[in-house]
């Protein structure tokens, strides 16, 4: 299916939760925010909510540095 | 009008921020916490703009691979690899000369945090690590101090600006501190010099809003730019409702142990000795030592510079030393013992 990751449409698999597309693209769910369609989910939600054909997904990392 | 007046009336003419805020800023002690690239540009921005007093506090000495990104700093301060915080002193004593300065060229941490934030109106987030961070959030969560979170790396940067008690805090983000090597660094990923330029003018701004009163909750959002990409985005982070610092009343980074740490800094091969809290080295006795081990050995009143070559130690009167060229942390910590010892 596809969805939107940042302002980039991607494609996924059918079903999958968000936390198992953020290990796909090897990030770690404890180090990010993750707003879905504009509303912010909880770590808990990260594991149990599967995506659907068309989510906007945005997805920020921690930035160090300085 | 007085000749400080006029320095600032086309600030003061900004109706929303006004001579009030004028006088709020010229009351307030800004603390800056690394005053490398983002803190130096805030440090800058907030003197000029009538900061009342800056305390200046970096750990780290200038070097050439800076200057893309540092505006405080020049070719000889990197020559002479000067004290970060010494040299941002002296910068921006030139730039005001009304400005009070305190300069703190050491490591903050657990030890000394309250001691050298002591009554401060506010404390920017110059750091490039994650450490200092969580011990800032626990520290102003514990004072009731706001602070600035702000960061950049490669092509981004993000800024939060966080008024205790009130969260969301650097911990609703990060309610850990990520496993090493899991985030990118200046090192892993590179960062374009106007960047931190950019986010320390923001974090400027956001310290100048909520002294002035004027930084509305609702607004304090957490703001990530990716400035390459041209992609902004403001995110209403909500307050965890099992966030360790801000709803729990957790200080665990106030309680630091008393340990040596080695600690490697952000974009080169430098890592830093931390000795624990003692009693001050004599740098002359140990220039005096360490004579017969090069041509190169240069001691002042703030820190001793040892240079061999491809490595370099630079000690300080604490007993903090930066050891460049040493490869990894365990040969700096070898180097240490080495030519200062624990």
């Amino acid at each position: 299916m596809k969805l939107v990751l940042n302002g980039r449409e991607i494609e996924t698999g059918d079903e999958i939760t968000i936390a198992e597309l953020l290990r796909d693209r090897e990030i770690d769910p404890a180090t990010v925010v993750v707003e879905r369609n504009r509303e912010v989910l909880g770590a808990a939600a990260l594991e149990t909510n599967r995506l659907r054909e068309g989510d906007e997904l945005e997805v920020v990392r921690f930035v160090g540095g300085g | 009008m007085s000749a400080v007046d006029d320095r600032h009336r086309r600030q003061v003419a900004f109706g929303p921020f006004g001579s009030e805020g004028q006088a709020a800023l010229a009351a307030a002690t800004v603390a800056v916490v690394g005053c490398g690239a983002t803190g130096g540009a805030a440090a800058e921005l907030l003197t000029r703009a009538g900061a009342g007093r800056l305390i200046l506090i970096d750990r780290d000495i200038v070097a050439l691979d800076n200057l893309h990104r540092q505006v405080l700093f020049d070719e000889e301060d990197a020559r002479e690899g000067r004290p970060k915080a010494v040299a941002a002193g002296e910068h921006l004593r030139r730039v005001s000369s009304a400005i009070r300065l305190t300069v703190e060229a050491t490591h903050l941490d657990a030890s000394n945090v309250d001691r050298i934030l002591d009554n401060v109106s506010i404390v920017l987030d110059g750091t490039d690590n994650i450490s200092t961070r969580f011990l800032l959030n626990d520290w102003c969560f514990e004072t009731g101090v706001p602070w600035v979170y702000v960061g950049a790396v490669g092509g981004e940067g993000m800024l939060l600006p966080i008024v205790p008690p009130r969260g969301p805090c650097l911990r609703c983000f990060l309610p850990e501190p990520p496993p090493p090597g899991s985030l990118a660094t200046c090192d892993t990923a590179g960062v374009l010099g106007p960047i931190p330029t950019a986010m320390g003018a923001m974090a400027a701004i956001e310290a100048m809003k909520i002294l002035a009163g004027a930084s509305q909750p609702e607004a304090r959002k957490l703001r990530t730019i990716d400035f390459w990409d041209w992609r902004v985005r403001d995110i209403a982070l909500p307050p965890r409702a099992d966030c360790p610092a801000c709803a729990l009343g957790e200080r665990d980074f106030l309680h630091d142990e008393r340990s040596t740490r080695v600690i490697e800094l952000c974009g080169r091969d430098t890592h830093q000795i931390l000795p624990p809290p003692g009693p001050r080295l004599d740098l002359e006795a140990l220039a005096d030592r360490l004579d017969a081990e090069s041509d190169h050995l240069l001691v002042n009143r703030l820190f001793l510079r040892l240079d061999l070559g491809a490595e370099r130690l630079t000690v300080f009167a604490d007993g903090r030393a930066l050891i460049e060229g040493a490869g990894n942390a365990d040969r700096a910590r070898a180097f240490y013992d080495r030519y200062v010892g624990t």
